[in-house]
């Protein structure tokens, strides 16, 4: 019966109301508050290193440039599998800062339309021609290469540099064309659906991804305590459909539907009640 | 059981290779880079005038007066050396650079592949605090 739904009073489901400060607190580190600029080293969120807050190296940017000279990333590789392999893409949903920004424009009360079933998988060719490809075969100059089109980097580097030259009355650094293009449709789709280059382009969700097959914390489904009630689907906004399979690869791990019980966080490496907490069973 | 080696080993085999890469990329990993460096030599000054063996050996002195007596022949007093000027020049250094220095580097588009397959760092001096892309 859907009316029957299993309520949870897990960690994660407590946890997940709470979601949002934990990703305004991760944002506050990453903006570099200690002017620490860490940039030897790859941070493991989508953070364009240009930006004049930015802590990290961009792991995305290294990575293509990288490619460009032909050098083989070792460390921001090693920074994606150890971060990966712990939690996968939970990463994306409470750590990002470009997520928690959509994720705040999601909020404004507009009209959401759902992207298709397939839209995922889009972000593999990001990775594959855009990232990986382009400046292997091509450098950095060319117009397809991530970077010079990236609305992080427009939106995290660009701007802020295009208005302080500005305000200091010096010659602007205007990014290019296509580069605002695709921030301004980035602006404007990320009131329109939840998530939008999470799910089609982001290249660093698509790696992540493919570690939540194996991560050491993954969404568990107890098919013994699902009665069907459809509570997972209707919770989940991110085309991932409820993540009744723990590596589903459109999951951000928002953790939303651990709400209903039959879903849990788990792990094969940390007790089992330690992570569900209590459940009880609801009727609502 | 599958499950098991799936949810334990494998994990655990990934996490150890993530650190391994980590460590060789942050302890062992090295690139040659080729970098203009300003480097300072002394080579001999072309406006001092020319060694004249047969000039003034004591310049002030009392001007000759007449033959030298003879004596015991001397020793041999090579020439002195000539004056020498510092130069500056910028020259090409390779370097073998870490893979720390390598990725902040980039973050600042301070390095491109030469068409020879050479890695060379665009500026000398202060870095350039912005990404050309």
């Amino acid at each position: 019966m859907a009316s029957m739904a299993r309520k949870s009073k897990s960690l994660a489901a407590r946890l997940s109301r709470y979601r949002a400060w934990f990703q305004a607190t991760f944002l506050a580190v990453w903006l570099d508050p200690l002017l620490l600029r860490l940039h030897h080293v790859c941070g493991p969120v989508f953070h364009c290193h240009s930006c004049p807050l930015a802590l990290f190296a961009c792991p995305i940017g290294v990575m293509g440039q990288f490619g460009a000279l032909s050098i083989f990333p070792f460390i921001t590789f090693g920074t994606l599998v150890v971060v990966g392999v712990a939690v996968g893409t939970f990463i994306c949903g409470w750590v990002c800062p470009f997520g928690f920004l959509q994720d705040l424009a999601a909020r404004v009360p507009t009209p959401k339309f759902e992207l298709p079933a397939w839209a995922g998988y889009t972000r593999y060719g990001v990775l594959v021609g855009m990232v990986l490809l382009v400046p292997f075969l091509f450098g950095v100059e060319h117009p397809l290469f991530f970077c010079s089109v990236c609305p992080a980097g427009a939106l995290e580097a660009s701007v802020p540099h295009v208005v302080s030259a500005g305000w200091a009355g010096e010659s602007i650094p205007w990014p290019s064309a296509a580069k605002l293009v695709v921030l301004a449709a980035f602006l404007g789709l990320i009131f329109f659906t939840w998530r939008p280059w999470c799910t089609l382009f982001c290249p660093l969700g698509a790696i992540y991804a493919l570690f939540n097959k194996v991560s050491v914390f993954f969404l568990k489904f107890h098919p013994d305590r699902c009665n069907d009630c459809n509570l997972c689907r209707t919770m989940c906004r991110y085309t991932a459909k409820g993540q009744r399979r723990a590596d589903e690869l459109r999951c951000i791990r928002c953790l939303e539907c651990t709400r209903c019980q039959a879903l849990t966080v788990a792990s094969d490496f940390v007790p089992s009640a330690s992570l569900e907490g209590e459940a009880q069973h609801a009727g609502s | 059981m599958w499950q098991t080696i799936r949810r334990l080993i494998l994990p655990t085999a990934i996490l150890l290779l993530g650190v391994g890469m980590w460590v060789y990329g942050a302890r062992q990993h090295t690139q040659p880079v080729i970098e203009e460096q300003e480097m300072t030599f002394l080579e001999p000054d072309p406006n001092a005038p020319p060694f004249d063996p047969f000039g003034d050996p004591f310049p002030g002195a009392p001007p000759f007066d007449g033959p030298p007596e003879f004596g015991p022949p001397g020793e041999f007093v090579p020439p002195p050396p000539p004056p020498m000027i510092p130069v500056t020049v910028l020259a090409d250094v390779v370097e073998r650079n870490a893979e720390p220095l390598l990725i902040r580097d980039v973050t600042i588009g301070g390095l491109v592949l030469s068409d020879s397959g050479e890695l060379r760092r665009t500026y000398t001096g202060e870095p350039p605090s912005l990404c050309p892309t």
